[in-house]
């Protein structure tokens, strides 16, 4: 394994490494005091906890005018690149990634808000995308550098369970700002020449719904995804507590069964059936009484299911409910 | 009384069951897309989250 000199000289001092983030740290508590950008985050944080962009003019003015735009971000870019210049191993003091052309910074994060600084680059592969998803929540993007050709995607409608995908050619160069609303639109970015910077802020829905991918082609769906990460956390952790056979949480992950996402409640119901088939079969019974539950039909489906293959779960239901 | 064991993988998946946030067919290609992009901390968290729990 070939180790970079200046990886190994790290090894043995780490002093440059630490003073190099003291540095970027000391960066970045600059720029966030500085007037322009604590207007600016005072308004994301009303934004991020539900707040109209409108009501909102330092972070509507930030996504819709360039001049606005760029300098929030000189500020921070020259000083961090400076330091950077001389320390090349310093982490840059925010959140980031880099996969496959696609750079990303998330310079701030408040309620359901975030507000990051994205960087397209021709993908390695170079092949144009065939699916497009949708994502429940809101976007406004301005575009800072570069340019590219763009598409504009919207959902109009299903036909034999394929959606109706409308495209739209867009040209993105510095300036064009554009906002997208609910899961029925988004942008597919189809060929950058040279780098494209865009500054995003998005926020989730409260309830976001699940994210929808469709093949470009003919509109079939591809897959679905959890609308938001708790849920998924949520569901990780109730596989653990039963793969441990915890059956301790069976009261916990009954009352998670009564609110939340079909896909999460479905799956605590599960979990508390293979846990405790009492208590789960008394959760069961009551999604299945409730014809106004989106789980109904499939809960009463289980519930006879079960009740052939185990007729002693009947004696569930007259058990008292201790959850 | 005595209730039976049940086998969750005898149990039926929901037919619009929804995957982890942030998965994606095969035929994804993220990096050209508008959708939700995930920072997965895979060592260590510089910038510390709020603790959350499952209940």
């Amino acid at each position: 394994m070939r180790i970079d000199p200046s990886i190994v000289a790290l090894r043995s001092d780490g002093a440059p490494q630490r003073h190099a983030q003291t540095r970027l740290g000391k960066i970045k508590a600059g720029w966030l005091a500085e007037p322009q950008a604590a207007a600016v985050l005072r308004a994301f944080e009303s934004y991020g906890s539900g707040a109209p962009l409108a009501q909102c003019p330092p972070l509507a003015a930030l996504v819709s005018e360039i001049g606005v735009a760029r300098g929030f971000i000189d500020a921070l870019a020259g000083a961090m690149v400076g330091a950077l210049r001389e320390s090349s191993l310093g982490h840059v003091p925010f959140r980031h990634r880099y996969a496959d052309g696609l750079a990303m910074l998330q310079l701030a994060r408040s309620g359901r808000a975030t507000l990051s600084l994205m960087q397209y680059a021709p993908p390695e592969g170079g092949s144009l995308p065939e699916s497009v998803c949708f994502t429940d929540g809101e976007r406004h993007e301005i575009c800072l550098a570069g340019e590219a050709r763009a598409r504009r995607v919207t959902v109009s409608g299903e036909c034999r369970g394929k959606a109706r995908l409308m495209c739209t050619d867009i040209r993105l160069a510095p300036g064009s700002s554009l906002s997208f609303a609910g899961r029925g639109q988004t942008k597919l970015v189809d060929r950058v020449e040279g780098r494209l910077v865009l500054l995003r802020l998005s926020r989730q829905a409260v309830e976001p719904l699940p994210s929808i991918e469709y093949r470009l082609s003919d509109g079939a769906l591809l897959h679905r995804a959890a609308g938001e990460c708790r849920e998924s956390r949520q569901e990780l952790m109730l596989a653990v507590l039963g793969a441990m056979r915890r059956h301790d949480a069976a009261p916990a992950i009954a009352r998670l069964s009564r609110a939340g996402s079909t896909s999460l409640r479905w799956q605590a119901l599960r979990e508390c059936l293979a846990l405790d088939s009492a208590t789960g079969f008394r959760e069961l019974s009551r999604v299945a009484r409730n014809a106004a539950d989106p789980l109904h039909e499939p809960a009463r489906a289980l519930r006879c299911d079960l009740l052939a293959q185990h007729p002693q779960l009947a004696g569930a239901e007259n058990e008292p409910c201790l959850v | 009384m005595n209730f039976p064991k049940i086998d969750l993988s005898s149990l039926p998946v929901l037919e619009k069951a929804a995957g982890m946030f942030g998965s994606l067919s095969d035929a994804a290609t993220a990096t050209s897309d508008d959708r939700v992009v995930i920072i997965m901390v895979y060592l260590y968290e510089t910038v510390p989250e709020p603790l959350l729990g499952l209940f």
